[in-house]
């Protein structure tokens, strides 16, 4: 069993305020749970305590069911990728890969065939005897993974792996990766900053915050059902639109949009609404008594297959997701309609998810 | 007429008056190494000459005692010297072997002139039986005791050795007699008082005289049985004990009268007679004298100013004002120095004194005696044998530096092929200049800014390195001294014989029998203990860096403070750390030695054996080149990245193997000029052998280049020591040439 359990772990340097001030996380044996979030929301933090590399401040860490707060790095069966490959620069590939296997004095054999075999999975048979200086960032991250697969650990910890490597490798490494966990199975721990990463490789994602967990969940569940605004604007790109609005009793305004709702009274005057942009379409394609947005079209920005169309009235902003071939003109005034189901409301001050308990009254029409 | 005519005839005139006109004052230049009072007394003498007088004009110099005797070795040979100088008599037989020097004055000065010095003061400007000038003033030593501990001057030996014994508490560190009784100038005393001295009647050295055998058994016995002298003495020590009352008596001269404590009550008497011989102590005297340079134009007109500086007048001046003990002992008379109970003392000890021999060969007995004492003194040489050694020894250098001057005496014309040495180089630089002139003016035209820039360091660079360079491989090979360095060099050329002597001296041992002992001269011998010596330093000092480095590399508590101290070893001056540690390691007084006691273990005699010795220069030398090694591996560790060490601890490696696999081959880069620079270094450590052991003991501990020190500068065979120089060159440079080629293959292998 090789789950890890965060029982209110906190970590704290010196007098300064915590950089996790008590994290509850649990990940599960054999999944791959990705820890994203800005820079500074501590994951590598987390991640480092959990390879022994930090110490822990306060509450209790558990690797496979036993409590590893004391325990040095070389003793809980662990292995790491770091950012920057830590590659020993002075011996070669093969004897980067073994160094591990080495220290436990496996047999020359063994150690042999371990990391031939994972030179093979990786494509790097032809570069064992060549040195870190004579490779590329690709084949250098893939040392990294060969030298962590070569221990067959029970924990893999992943360091913001693939930050360094342009864009196309990253992609291929992603793939990497993701093949070589479903081959092992092993935990996996991922830290990244890059949302499409987590998205596609975690089986959960935790995110972040300034030390604090925002939330767990499946890609899916976060997308879908976010808890709080931090979430809704950070998974999805381009962010999930996220703007203040007058709560009526009947219904919520602002610049850009009116739209009536039910369940509003008990709640605040000033209420966060979200959209996410793919959920903006031309009004003439939907039903008519989908809720309109009218604004002045400040930007757009073409993707090819798509396009990102800002739109402002006053002070308000948003920005939609619309299919790429069209013509649109900045200056120009644009109106789009959105389904109203797809409406998130959030709390202004709290920042939480608010779940009305009736429906906006144009979609009830609709069902009934 | 027109104007530019009158100025023609007035040029003309001019010319010819000029000679007429300019018939004025004689000048005399006089060079001297006079300071404070003795220059204020001596210039003012000048000044009276010349107000008296107007046909000569003296003009003095004073020159810096430091450079004084080669700015005289090197400007009178070439005739750009004064007119006469004021010089320590001892180097007049060298002068006069060497020649161009100095001229005799028999014949300028009348016989009535000379009775006014005493004969032993006239005898020290003669040689060779002919007076090669005045003497001007004396000092030798005396006894001075302290008059609260000793009453009574001793009369004998016997009677001295009493007093000394009553006096001397060795565990108190007190004693009876101190001084510096290894110093030959000071043995001579009692040399004197047994025989004629290191040398016989006639001139010719007698070291292993049975008078010389006596008196340094006599010293022996007053070290070794009456102990009644402090160990490995030396002029500060003397100096030191008597100022805390822990002397009762000292021999020493006017020289430390100013630097008695001023709580010190004490008086200056004659040495007392040898109860042995019947004869008094006769210590030596250093004779200041008036000499006069061949090369004067008005040689008469020098010699008068020499009498005039050494009348009963300008005797009383220098005597009272000047502070000195003039030559001119009708000077003592005056109210003003009878008075002076000190002046009178030394004035009374000059009746017995001797002066110090003046013969070329005695500037070779300096060195090899005071070793020769050092090792009698402990015990580890008897008087006879170590004096017939030296006796030996001494006789065949002398016997080598004569064969290098009858080379020189005899006049070798130039060998023709010499000439086609500087034809040779003028073809080959026309062949080069054909060959390469377009590449050169290319070069030139586009970099010359760049040449401009380095052409001052160039020129530094070939005048302070390549130029000593190059000369000192031609004099290797030569076979110049002190004595024949002025003759043409080719008259000296021997070809590959003095590489051929360093480098097939086999003679290992020396003596027979049961006397047998390795001659510490041996050039094997010596490499071999420079070899121990680089090696052991080397390896302590970047073993015990690479601890500290370590140490230092993490965030404790102070490292801001640690690392400060650590590097103050290399900010002091390494001169002044030998001579403290060679202080801390004196047997007697050292700190050292005292820890040892309290902590209770039994004191060490550290230069007294080969292996102690040979420790005291590794202590200093380690704790000298620690900081250098711990500051280029301190920056060796910092950038190795921190992550290699998280990604090992993550592996499994515990620190030791961390350190094997990961530390030390990134430092590798690091360490291995580092250890090239030092081996360098310390093969040629100068400072510390020289300083803290001195060789000791006898020049067993000295390394080659000492070793090349004392061959040039204690035995003046200047060729001898370039050779051996060139040789220590090639040895490093082969050195470092393998070193490279080992770390290269060793990467290229990887």
């Amino acid at each position: 069993m090789a789950s890890i359990e965060f029982k209110g772990v906190s970590k704290r340097y010196g007098d300064a305020p915590a950089t996790v001030p008590g994290l509850d996380l649990h990940i599960r044996d054999g999944e791959f749970m990705v820890l994203v979030g800005p820079s500074g929301c501590g994951k590598s933090t987390t991640l480092r305590m959990i390879a022994g590399l930090e110490s822990i401040s306060g509450g209790e860490l558990l690797i496979g069911g036993h409590r590893v707060n004391d325990l040095p790095p070389k003793d809980r069966d662990i292995a790491m990728v770091f950012q920057n490959y830590a590659l020993y620069p002075h011996m070669s590939v093969f004897e980067n890969m073994a160094f591990g296997l080495r220290v436990r004095n496996m047999p020359k054999l063994g150690i042999e065939r371990r990391v031939r075999e994972a030179a093979e999975t990786l494509g790097l048979s032809d570069l064992l005897q060549r040195k870190p200086g004579q490779l590329s960032g690709g084949q250098c991250q893939r040392v990294a993974l060969g030298r962590a697969i070569v221990r067959d650990p029970q924990v893999f910890l992943f360091d913001e792996p693939l930050s360094n490597l342009d864009a196309e490798l990253r992609v291929q490494m992603r793939a990497n990766i993701g093949r070589l966990h479903r081959e092992f199975g092993t935990t996996s721990v991922y830290v990244t900053h890059d949302q499409v990463e987590a998205m596609t490789l975690g089986t959960r994602i935790a995110i972040l915050n300034k030390g604090a967990l925002m939330q767990v969940g499946t890609p899916l569940e976060l997308y879908n059902d976010p808890q709080n605004t931090f979430v809704a604007g950070f998974m999805g790109s381009p962010p999930m639109n996220l703007m203040p609005v007058q709560n009526t009793g009947a219904g919520l305004f602002n610049e850009l949009i009116n739209l009536p709702h039910d369940g509003l009274s008990g709640l605040g005057a000033e209420l966060v609404f979200g959209l996410r942009p793919e959920k903006l379409q031309h009004a003439a394609a939907v039903p008519a008594h989908w809720p309109k947005v009218r604004g002045t079209i400040e930007l757009v920005e073409s993707l090819g297959a798509e396009l990102l169309v800002h739109l402002r009235g006053g002070d308000s902003k948003m920005i939609a997701r619309l299919p790429g071939m069209q013509v649109l003109t900045p200056g120009d005034s644009l109106e789009l309609a959105f389904d109203p189901a797809a409406v998130y409301l959030f709390d202004a001050g709290t920042s939480r998810r608010i779940r009305p308990q009736a429906q906006s009254r144009t979609s009830a029409e609709r069902t009934r | 007429m027109s104007r530019g005519r009158r100025i023609w005839i007035a040029c003309l005139l001019w010319l010819l008056v000029w000679p007429v006109l300019a018939d004025g004052p004689q000048v005399l230049s006089l060079w001297h190494g006079y300071r404070g009072a003795e220059r204020a007394a001596f210039e003012q003498l000048i000044d009276e000459y010349n107000s008296r007088q107007s046909a000569v004009q003296v003009k003095p110099l004073a020159v810096p005692f430091g450079g004084y005797a080669d700015k005289l070795a090197a400007a009178l040979p070439r005739g750009q010297g004064p007119d006469l100088f004021v010089f320590a008599h001892d180097r007049l037989g060298g002068w006069v072997s060497a020649g161009h020097t100095v001229a005799p004055i028999d014949k300028l000065v009348s016989k009535d002139l000379l009775t006014r010095f005493p004969a032993n003061l006239l005898d020290a400007m003669t040689y060779d039986g002919r007076l090669y000038g005045l003497p001007f003033n004396f000092k030798s030593p005396a006894l001075i005791i302290n008059t609260d501990l000793v009453d009574r001057a001793p009369a004998t030996t016997d009677e001295l050795v009493a007093v000394a014994r009553r006096h001397t508490e060795r565990n108190a560190g007190r004693f009876g007699l101190a001084y510096s009784y290894t110093e030959p100038f000071f043995h001579g005393a009692l040399m004197n008082s047994f025989g004629p001295g290191p040398f016989s009647e006639r001139g010719e050295l007698a070291l292993d005289s049975e008078a010389n055998i006596r008196s340094l058994e006599m010293l022996v016995r007053w070290v070794r049985q009456d102990r009644i002298l402090p160990e490995e003495p030396s002029s500060t020590l003397v100096t030191s004990l008597f100022n805390q009352q822990r002397a009762a008596m000292v021999i020493s001269g006017p020289w430390m009268l100013g630097e008695i404590a001023a709580d010190v009550n004490y008086r200056v008497v004659p040495l007392p007679v040898n109860s042995e011989s019947g004869r008094p102590l006769a210590p030596w005297a250093a004779v200041e004298g008036l000499f006069l340079s061949p090369w004067s134009k008005q040689p008469a007109a020098a010699v008068d100013l020499m009498g005039f500086l050494t009348s009963r007048q300008a005797a009383e001046t220098m005597a009272v004002e000047g502070g000195q003990l003039p030559a001119n002992v009708s000077a003592f008379e005056h109210p003003g120095v009878a008075t002076d109970d000190t002046a009178m003392a030394f004035r009374q000890q000059l009746e017995t004194a001797v002066p110090i021999p003046n013969l070329p060969a005695m500037t070779l007995v300096w060195k090899p005696l005071e070793t020769g004492l050092k090792k009698v003194v402990k015990g580890a040489a008897t008087p006879d044998a170590e004096l017939h050694q030296l006796q030996q020894q001494i006789g065949a250098d002398l016997a080598r530096l004569q064969r290098s001057r009858d080379r020189g005496d005899r006049s070798v014309a130039m060998p023709v092929w010499l000439w086609l040495l500087p034809f040779a180089l003028v073809i080959a630089a026309y062949c080069l200049w054909r060959r390469y002139h377009r590449a050169i003016a290319a070069g030139w035209r586009h970099n010359r800014t760049a040449y401009l820039y380095i052409l001052p360091a160039m020129l530094g660079m070939t005048l302070l390195v390549f130029f000593p360079l190059a000369y000192g491989l031609l004099l290797s090979f030569t076979d110049t001294t002190v004595f024949n360095e002025h003759m043409p060099l080719w008259s000296r050329w021997v070809g590959m014989d003095n590489y051929l002597s360093i480098l097939g001296d086999f003679h290992l041992w020396r003596g027979e029998g049961a006397e047998r002992s390795i001659d510490f001269d041996n050039f094997y011998w010596t490499l071999l203990i420079t070899i121990l010596w680089t090696v052991s330093n080397v390896t302590l000092a970047v073993g015990l860096a690479m601890v500290l480095a370590l140490a230092l590399d993490k965030p404790i508590f102070g490292r801001g403070w640690f690392r400060l101290i650590l590097i103050l070893p290399w900010a002091i001056p390494n001169y002044i750390t030998a001579l403290v540690w060679k202080g801390m390691f004196h047997p007697q007084f050292g700190v050292i030695n005292q820890g040892l006691q309290v902590l209770g273990f039994a004191p060490v005699a550290w230069f007294d054996s080969i292996g102690a010795s040979f420790f005291t220069g590794l202590v200093t030398n380690v704790w000298l080149s620690i900081p250098f090694m711990m500051v280029v591996i301190l920056g060796g560790l910092q950038s190795i990245p921190k992550e290699l060490y998280e990604a090992a601890r993550v592996e499994g490696a515990g620190r030791w193997f961390q350190f094997r696999t990961i530390t030390l081959p990134l430092l590798k880069p690091v360490l291995v000029p580092a250890v090239i620079l030092s081996v360098v270094w310390t093969f040629n450590m100068f400072n510390v052998i020289y300083l803290v052991s001195d060789g000791a003991p006898a020049g067993a501990n000295d390394i080659l280049i000492t070793k090349a020190f004392r061959i040039g500068f204690e035995k003046y065979q200047y060729a001898y020591a370039a050779a051996y120089s060139i040789v220590i060159l090639a040895l490093l440079f082969c050195y470092a040439l393998w070193q490279t080629r080992v770390s290269r293959s060793l990467e290229a292998a990887r």
